[in-house]
């Protein structure tokens, strides 16, 4: 037990010191262990990525190591994968949200950030990509169920795009079952109040911020 | 002599960042997401992949393009007569553009501009002298987005007799700006006598949206000058290093080069490479950053190495207030453009990372743009400038007040602050202790209530209004 805890703890040093292919490695080995992939996730990927945003929260790092570690962590991810269908495992998480650049436009670096800080906050995120038709938003409510859609628009010409999503969602009459985040160099937070979306922040750092206080987690 | 310009790069490294630049293009080339832009690409010799959208650009057509550019040209106004002789060391510089909100350093808040804002900046750049070209301040948010920047036109030609430059988003809004354009100079050939300047950037790392592309292609193929300025996020959307920002930057705004080439060969371009320091601790940009001006000076520096006027963004400043880190951020981006011998800088009024405007910010830009206006005219040597007659005449222990010498370049050389404090400090109490911020509100103030720029016949204006009714009811309809 003591060796496994061990490799859990080298498993989150591998991720604070940005070692992708330690991570790797140690990740294997800790399957070829015995260790249950939950675990693995857990107490060491996640305890590791906490570190590093901790860091990040009382500025001794910076962004690159945070999508670094990131990087580290989701490439270990794809290892413990297969096992975790077999064991057909929920990973926990603080909530799932759905993210999306609105149609006609294709900006994907913003979104990009606040994907990864969600993520690193504990969050499930699924990325419905740039350029993403009103339906597609309104379908991802049945389809995933998040708690959060987060919509992305960086032009002036592509705002009005959030607001047709509202739109839509108050007709499907979907818009009660779930909270609305908007975000991007062309929004405002009195666009944001007007078309009326739950949360809004000018900056990607902010972001995770808003949707724990959304969520009722802050 | 001129105050000699600054020098990020040497004649080898400048050589070194344009061959670096070429074989990218060459060998990775750009992504372009338009169908006529790949269609004119194609035409015009480069390697073009229409179902990935990617483009290779051979070496012979960016020096043919490169070629075919001229390193000056002129700006007319609305009545057809030469406004500005862009190129040389020539600074001109534009209000704008493209920001959020307003903000009232009387109360520290700050609101979305309305399209009567865009009016009164538009009035007040017009009163203001060393605000040359005019641009929509800031996008209007109280008409439908998609139709903001053509409301944003109309509320400037309204507004000024000044040249305007212009960023219109996309194909047919871009058609339906450049016909109220016509309509405002009447008989006027526009591609000839242009008192437009446009403007579009590609995204950094290396594409060219939809809407960028076919705004080049639209305004370039009538003749207008055009400036291209990819503004990369070092560290984020190119290398970190600012070497490796302008060798992609570089690329980026050759291969809008040559599109502008294979429209209409010889159409004015602006070259413009801008990278910006990307904060790693909130992933936003830093407009003020020393670094920022570090590598826009290395761009500056390659629109010379091509002989082609150059362009960039400033004066800048992140803060989100009428501050110091304002005034030192605006002066620093202000005084290396200058030094650099960029010909226009673009979003005079603006702050807080280009996301706001404020009436007293342009005024006080105004006043620093005056002051490098100054420092651009350097020091003059001649025998009457060396003065050696009157210094032996007025002798040792005189002055030289009662000197006609002294009167005759006092009238002529020197520069007369309009809001910088120069009294006493009994003289400024008295007068209420106001600081330059206020000071730059009560002459806007002045301005705005004194102003009136030549108004446009009746009927044109009825032409814009109804030109932009029309834009207006056929988005909605597509909706």
């Amino acid at each position: 037990m003591t060796q496994n805890h061990n490799l859990l703890e080298e498993i989150s040093q591998a991720v604070v010191d940005l070692d992708d292919e330690r991570v790797n490695r140690l990740t294997r080995e800790a399957l070829k262990a015995g260790i249950v992939p939950r675990l693995i996730l857990e107490a060491g990927l996640r305890q590791g990525i906490t570190m590093v945003g901790d860091s990040f929260s009382r500025g001794e790092v910076y962004l690159p190591e945070l999508m670094l570690a990131a990087q580290a962590m989701q490439g270990a991810i794809e290892i413990l994968k297969p096992e975790m269908a077999k064991e057909q495992t929920q990973t926990p998480n603080l909530g799932r949200v759905v993210m999306g650049t609105v149609a006609g436009d294709l900006h994907d670096l913003g979104k990009g950030l606040v994907i990864s800080l969600l993520e690193m906050a504990g969050f499930e995120v699924i990325d419905l990509g740039i350029d993403v038709p009103s339906q597609k938003f309104v379908e991802s409510v049945t389809q995933y169920r998040p708690d959060v859609i987060g919509m992305s628009a960086l032009m002036s010409t592509t705002l009005r795009n959030q607001q047709k999503v509202m739109e839509a969602l108050t007709e499907e009459g979907l818009r009660d079952r779930v909270k609305v985040i908007v975000g991007g160099a062309a929004v405002t937070s009195e666009w944001a109040k007007k078309i009326g979306a739950d949360g809004y922040s000018d900056s990607a750092t902010d972001a995770v911020g808003v949707v724990k206080t959304l969520l009722g987690q802050s | 002599m001129r105050l000699q310009g600054y020098q990020v790069l040497s004649d080898h490294e400048m050589t070194q960042i344009h061959a670096a630049s070429l074989r990218l293009l060459e060998r990775t080339g750009t992504n372009v997401l338009s169908e006529p832009a790949l269609e004119l690409l194609a035409d015009g010799g480069a390697e073009v992949n229409f179902e990935t959208r990617r483009v290779h650009f051979p070496k012979s057509l960016v020096e043919d393009a490169l070629a075919s550019l001229p390193s000056s040209f002129y700006v007319y106004d609305r009545t057809g007569n030469t406004a500005l002789d862009i190129g040389d060391s020539r600074l001109y510089f534009v209000g704008g553009m493209d920001a959020n909100y307003i903000y009232d350093p009387s109360t520290g808040t700050r609101r979305s501009a309305t399209k009567q804002d865009i009016a009164d900046f538009a009035r007040l750049a017009d009163a203001l002298p060393n605000i040359h070209i005019v641009s929509p301040q800031a996008i209007p948010h109280d008409v439908p987005g998609d139709s903001a920047l053509v409301h944003a036109f109309e509320a400037v030609a309204n507004n000024t007799t000044k040249p305007i430059y212009i960023t219109p988003g996309g194909k047919i809004a871009c058609q339906t700006v450049l016909n109220m354009a016509q309509q405002v100079i009447g008989d006027i050939d526009l591609g000839k006598h242009s008192f437009l300047i446009g403007y579009a950037a590609p995204t950094s790392p290396l594409t060219w949206q939809p809407d960028a592309a076919e705004a080049l292609i639209e305004i370039v193929s009538r003749g207008i000058p055009f400036s291209i300025g990819p503004a990369p996020l070092m560290g984020m959307i190119s290398p970190m290093t600012p070497a490796g920002a302008v060798v992609q930057a570089n690329a980026e705004q050759l291969s809008g080069i040559v599109m502008a080439y294979l429209v209409r060969p010889g159409t004015p371009v602006l070259y413009g490479v801008m990278p910006i320091t990307a904060d790693m601790r909130f992933g936003t940009p830093a407009h003020g950053d020393p670094n920022t001006a570090l590598a826009r000076l290395a761009g500056a520096n390659m629109a010379r190495f091509y002989n082609l006027p150059g362009i960039v963004s400033g004066p800048n400043s992140d803060a989100h207030c009428l501050d110091e880190q304002n005034a030192w951020e605006k002066m620093l981006t202000m005084a290396v453009a200058m030094n650099a011998g960029v010909n226009i800088m673009v979003n005079a009024g603006a702050f807080a990372t280009v996301s706001t405007v404020s009436y007293e910010q342009l005024v006080l830009d105004d006043e620093m743009a005056a002051i490098c206006q100054q420092l651009l005219r350097g020091v003059e040597v001649s025998a009457e400038t060396l003065a050696l007659d009157l210094i032996e005449g007025v002798g040792p222990g005189g002055n030289f007040l009662a000197q006609k010498h002294t009167l005759k370049h006092w009238r002529n050389d020197y520069w007369l602050p309009q809001v910088s404090n120069r009294v006493s400090f009994s003289a400024w109490s008295k007068a209420g202790n106001k600081d330059v911020v206020t000071v730059a509100a009560e002459r806007a103030k002045k301005l705005l209530a004194e102003h009136q720029p030549a108004p446009l016949p009746q009927s044109t204006k009825t032409s814009l209004r109804r030109i932009c009714r029309e834009f207006e009811d056929r988005q909605r309809l597509e909706k």
